[in-house]
């Protein structure tokens, strides 16, 4: 962030027809935590023209904290860590924007107006035709988050849902991402999920066109291979750490290049390459230590069941990425 | 389907196993998942800030939620957008090569970079969305101020005349008492200079002043939510009234839709018998108007808005403030924000067609778009608050003060003129 105007304006207040309120209190900070919120405070350095009191910051950090930790009642060194790794400036200007200080609102469009509707561009892609639908997805959240819309007569910002646990700038990509990706999703489901599954599965089938040796009316145990080999893969996929899923999701089911994978798992290419190798084998020898245990197969007949799947493959397993057994 | 660059499946059965079953229909929704996070756990996942437990258990859901991966890689791809941005700034692609000059040449860069920001403060930001116009020349009739328009003695009226018609110079310029300290415009050319600055920069500073005069103004008008209708006729009253021989006053010709709207609201009147007839005439003559103030449903609540029709009767824009317009192009069933980055209060708008739009307002605000999207602000013929605009087209348009004084222009705003 560049540094911020020094004046000590006091501005007024906008929303000339209703006013703005913060959001609901939560419960207040015991003594314990002063020292921390004193140092969130300091952290956040808001300048005076903004109108933020210490008394706003601090119910700012209650809301973030009880976010945080909804079920139970942590200890304060929990809450302590995480008020420390809070994003504080960010949360102040979104804080100070909420309950309506335009010296703040300012600050905000001039700091992140041009990134916002770069972030627009690369989301909604950036062509003739697109720059528009950008503008607009950019437009429409600067409208949210200086709370246009009202309810119940008064003005709710979206800042009153960033807490601070990230940067105001990624967290602002994030909700452009977030309501792209909804959209294309709506208008997906315009179109008949049912051709769209009859494509795939006539790509699928296309790859491996049935020979006579795979015809199930030439091999009798073809359907019990099939169902065998379905069930070990599944159990297979279901033993996968969390991250090996993903992986996994993101190659197969999302189709993505190994580039991309590791750019969404913060892993290099190679490493991705490397991890999702080492995942196939695994699950392989999963499949195969199944076969041969549990259905007392010989190694000749895990090769056969291996290769009824190279034929008909009716099976969508994604069903079993959701599941959490574990072998 | 799609090939793979670097693939090295070497276990091929396993490989295609894998593929054919996890090939997922788009769009399908995910069902027995645990509800998706908020984009603040998702920017907090991106920046790996989440702890431990909490990122595993937010990778079993994203593994399962092809919503949420989706997203997530919406999200890199407006992070990669910044970091290409900066990479190209920075011109990282050549220095890397010769590693023994990576020190000397960063800290040269690092010196370079500091003496420009030092310098950039000072220069106005550049706006990608408002493009601005060389300052006119203020015309050297524009300088009338309020305060000498309101010690003028009223017109002196034949005995027939009605008595409240005695009362339309101030009805003309309405509560110029009130607004005298408020809209009195500067008095000196520099001032204007100075205003088109903060306009111009994005590292401004504030107005306490004019903060504030925006702020009573915006309060007098949620005050007199009531009174619409005498606001959008004291608004008309400049633009078209006239005084018969007899003195009697002559409400305003019903608007031509082909020259865009008239002007919107202006300051409150104070009510008055004769006010409320000029209010019921006018609305009466404006029963095509293009420009009027309504009441919109916004998350509940009622809230004001200004309404600017145009030519194609699908097409509306509305405005409630400054910074943002609404336009829609399904005769208001359906509204889409723009930005305008107007710092000032709107008050009228005019629509020639259905792709440009003229909007007036207090502190010599005018904003026109010629495409129906990019807004850009017009330099003012003067320092002074508009209450109507009339437009023919993008190109042409009359301006109205609150002391009724009006401004041509026929190139966008580039060159103002006085008007009779």
């Amino acid at each position: 962030m560049t540094s911020r105007p020094a004046q000590p304006i006091a501005a007024p207040r906008t929303g000339p027809v209703s006013e703005r309120v913060a959001p609901a209190a939560t419960a207040p900070f015991p003594a314990a935590l002063a020292a921390a919120v004193e140092r969130c405070w300091s952290k956040a350095a808001a300048p005076s023209e903004w109108n933020l009191t210490r008394e706003q910051f601090q119910a700012a950090l209650e809301r973030s904290a009880a976010k945080r930790f909804p079920d139970r009642a942590p200890d304060a060194k929990k809450i302590e860590a995480h008020l420390d790794a809070l994003h504080a400036n960010d949360l102040a200007l979104a804080c100070a924007c909420s309950l309506g200080s335009p010296a703040a609102w300012d600050f905000f469009v001039a700091q992140f107006r041009p990134e916002l509707y770069r972030a627009a561009r690369a989301i909604a892609g950036y062509s003739a035709g697109q720059d528009a639908n950008a503008r607009e997805l950019a437009d429409s959240l600067y409208a949210d988050l200086y709370g246009l819309r009202e309810s119940e007569g008064c003005r709710k910002s979206l800042f009153d849902y960033f807490h601070g646990r990230s940067k105001l700038s990624t967290w602002l990509r994030a909700v452009l991402a977030q309501r792209h990706v909804d959209e294309i999703r709506r208008s997906r489901r315009t179109e008949p999920l049912e051709d769209e599954i009859g494509r795939e599965n006539a790509e699928i089938a296309a790859t491996r066109a049935p020979s006579p040796e795979n015809d199930p009316q030439h091999d009798p145990e073809h359907a019990n291979h099939l169902a065998i080999l379905q069930a070990a893969l599944a159990a297979a996929l279901g033993g996968l750490d969390s991250r090996d899923r993903l992986r996994l999701a993101y190659y197969y089911a999302d189709d993505r290049t190994l580039a991309e994978i590791g750019r969404l798992l913060g892993e290099h290419e190679a490493t991705a390459s490397r991890k999702l190798e080492r995942t196939r084998r695994d699950i392989r020898a999963r499949v195969e230590a199944s076969l041969r245990d549990r259905h007392r197969m010989s190694e000749v007949q895990v090769r056969s069941c291996l290769e009824c799947a190279s034929g008909e493959w009716p099976f969508d397993l994604t069903v079993h990425l959701r599941s959490a057994r574990k072998i | 389907m799609p090939s793979r660059d670097q693939d090295r499946d070497q276990d091929k059965p396993a490989a295609d196993l894998l593929r054919r079953s996890l090939v997922s229909p788009a769009g399908a929704p995910a069902s027995g998942v645990d509800a998706c996070p908020d984009p603040e756990i998702l920017a907090a996942y991106s920046e790996r800030s989440l702890d431990t437990d909490e990122t595993a258990r937010y990778e079993l859901h994203f593994s399962q939620c092809a919503r949420c991966r989706e997203q997530l890689a919406a999200l890199v791809r407006a992070g990669d957008s910044a970091t290409t941005t900066k990479e190209k700034r920075l011109g990282r692609a050549w220095i890397w090569d010769w590693p023994w000059l990576a020190w000397p040449v960063t800290a040269a860069l690092v010196l370079a970079g500091v003496l420009v920001a030092r310098r950039a403060v000072q220069r106005p930001a550049e706006q990608s969305l408002v493009a601005m116009n060389q300052p006119a020349a203020p015309p050297a009739a524009s300088r009338t101020t309020p305060v000498a328009r309101e010690s003028a003695p009223a017109p002196t009226a034949p005995a027939s005349e009605s008595p409240a018609a005695a009362s339309l110079p101030a009805r003309i310029s309405p509560n110029l008492n009130s607004a005298k300290s408020e809209l009195a415009p500067p008095q000196n050319s520099t001032a204007l200079a100075k205003k088109q600055d903060f306009q111009a920069s994005d590292n401004r500073s504030f107005d306490r002043n004019e903060y504030a005069r925006l702020e009573e103004l915006a309060k007098s008008t949620a005050g007199a939510k009531d009174d619409t209708s005498a606001r959008t006729a004291d608004a008309a009253a400049p633009a078209g009234a006239s005084q018969s021989a007899s003195g009697t006053v002559v409400s305003p010709p019903p608007p031509d839709i082909s020259n865009g709207a008239i002007g919107g609201a202006a300051s409150p009147a104070p009510k008055s018998a004769r006010s409320e007839q000029m209010s019921a005439a006018v609305i009466k003559g404006r029963s095509l108007a293009q420009s009027e103030s309504v009441m919109v449903e916004a998350g509940g609540a009622p809230s004001a808005r200004t309404l600017v029709r145009t030519p194609d009767p699908q097409v509306l824009w509305r405005f409630s403030g400054g910074r943002f317009v609404e336009r829609s192009s399904d005769a208001g069933a359906t509204w889409r924000v723009q930005w305008t980055n107007a710092s000032a209060h709107l008050v009228a708008g005019a629509a020639p067609t259905a792709d440009s739009c003229w909007l007036v307002g207090h502190g010599g605000m005018i904003l026109l778009t010629t495409d129906g999207r990019n807004w850009k602000t017009v330099t003012p013929p003067a320092d002074a608050d508009f209450v109507s605009v009339v437009a023919t087209d993008a190109s042409s348009a009359t301006v109205v003060t609150t002391d009724d004084h009006r401004f041509t222009t026929s190139d966008s705003g580039k060159h103002w003129t006085p008007a009779p």
